[in-house]
């Protein structure tokens, strides 16, 4: 082996693919070349240091709320985009029909038929009313705020809450600082309890909150001495990619799997504690 | 639920779909944005560039390719246009590189010598930060994400050779840095 080949040799040997003949041919040449001797040594501490890196990376919270966030604003541009593209083209559309109509009634529209043509201008076609009622109601979902990170106080007594259209018995938690009243709601045993230890406790539950909302879900919080309470009720199919999105945020302390079997609407704990 | 039926969901513009795909990519593709821009803040921009990117295309996705290849691909992109985007603004610190990202250390380990390690981690990533863009990308994506020379060819629209001579001359800088440093890279200690 001469110095031109050991440049080829050494890329086998960082790709782990370098042949037992070669790698004695490679050493054989660097005790008796010092600069190749110096490059092989280099090349193997490269290696080992570039093993040391992880292919994979928490994503920050900040991060992913960030993307998640920008889609959803894409989303919603794609949306309105759509919605103008069928006024659009049912407003053309209905400018051809009323003028059909008038040329072959000679000109002269009875009632109904100009009655018709305001009715289709004013609400457009059916499968625009499609669109526009889809929108309304995205658009009316955007447009509820978050859930607030602190519920509404309450007196301290058992209520039942509305949710979903399913009257849900809640039990309620008398806060240290709610001077009488509660300041959050626990559902009874939820399908799932976790345990986080965070550095920043009202970072970690405004991004809890975030992917909740991400994930369909809702989040209630109760705040405790040095953490809070996170009561997440999400669709059992979502709850799985909810759990894997706040990983990163090192779910530890697992108290309860959360079943394969779980279907419906299902309740989850998550107990933030600060470090 | 199956990779195939979320792309066909998102493609659709469910974004729960798409939220629920990418949340499967999303690691990797920070990790190549951290190792290419060098710190978290241009990172997240470069993954949010991506994301963007991915859920403009994805509709168009063929599904005859692979579904990360195509996404790396999109990142990387992300990448580099976001780096030559910023060739102007000063180096960034990257004291944020050492929050994560590296294999744990031995439960043993002395105090001093997980200090030594991490001077060694930031001197080998300012080290990688030093390399031209397209070197840089063919050594991140083989080198640290353990890509086949065929899949990188396909992210970063090159033939196989080229990358192969990208990743060789990468390694050949590399080497010549780590010997530059010889006061921290041949202490016995590490």
């Amino acid at each position: 082996m001469n110095c031109e080949q050991v440049n080829a040799a050494l890329d086998l040997l960082m790709d782990g693919e370098l042949a037992e003949d070669m790698r004695r041919e490679l050493e054989a040449h660097g005790q008796g070349c010092p600069a190749c001797a110096r490059a092989i040594r280099d090349t193997l501490r490269l290696k080992a240091l570039m093993s040391e890196i992880e292919p994979e990376v928490d994503v920050p919270l900040q991060a992913q709320a960030a993307w998640r966030g920008a889609v959803r604003e894409a989303a919603q541009r794609d949306r309105r985009k759509r919605l103008t593209r069928w006024i659009g083209s049912a407003a053309a559309a209905v400018v051809v029909l009323v003028g059909v109509g008038l040329a072959l009634r000679g000109g002269t529209a009875p009632e109904s038929t100009a009655k018709d043509a305001m009715y289709v201008a004013a609400t457009g076609a059916p499968e625009l009313q499609a669109v526009e009622q889809e929108y309304a109601l995205e658009e009316s979902a955007d447009a509820q705020e978050l859930p607030s990170p602190r519920m509404a106080e309450v007196p301290a007594e058992n209520a039942v809450i509305e949710a979903d259209g399913a009257s849900l018995l809640a039990e309620f938690e008398e806060s240290a600082d709610a001077g009488g009243m509660c300041a959050a709601v626990a559902l009874s045993a939820p399908a799932a309890e976790y345990a986080l230890t965070v550095r920043d406790v009202d970072a970690a539950c405004r991004q809890i909150i975030d992917l909740a909302s991400e994930y369909e879900g809702e989040a209630s919080e109760q705040r405790l001495e040095g953490g809070a309470n996170l009561y997440v009720t999400i669709d059992a199919a979502n709850a799985a990619d909810f759990l894997s999105a706040v990983a990163p945020l090192d779910l530890e302390g697992r108290k309860a799997e959360l079943s394969g079997r779980q279907s419906g609407t299902i309740q989850l704990l998550l107990s933030v504690t600060g470090e | 639920m199956e990779e195939s039926t979320l792309i066909r969901r998102a493609s659709q513009g469910d974004a729960a779909s798409f939220n629920a795909l990418m949340a499967t990519h999303e690691r990797r593709m920070y990790a190549v944005a951290l190792r290419m821009c060098g710190n978290h803040e241009d990172a997240q921009d470069c993954l949010q560039e991506a994301m963007l990117r991915v859920y403009r295309a994805i509709s168009g996705f063929k599904s005859q390719s692979s579904f990360s290849t195509w996404v790396y691909r999109i990142t990387m992109n992300a990448c580099l246009d976001e780096l030559r985007k910023r060739k102007n603004r000063p180096n960034t610190s990257l004291d944020g590189l050492l929050d994560g990202g590296f294999s744990p250390t031995d439960a043993g380990e002395s105090p001093d010598g997980y200090a030594q390690r991490q001077e060694l981690r930031r001197a080998l990533l300012e080290c990688i930060r030093e390399l031209p863009e397209d070197m840089r990308a063919a050594v991140v994506l083989r080198d640290v994400e353990g890509y086949a020379y065929e899949e990188i060819a396909g992210m970063l629209d090159a033939n196989v050779g080229t990358i192969k001579s990208r990743i060789s001359r990468g390694r050949e800088r590399l080497r010549e840095k780590i010997g530059a440093r010889a006061e921290l890279f041949d202490r016995p200690d590490v």
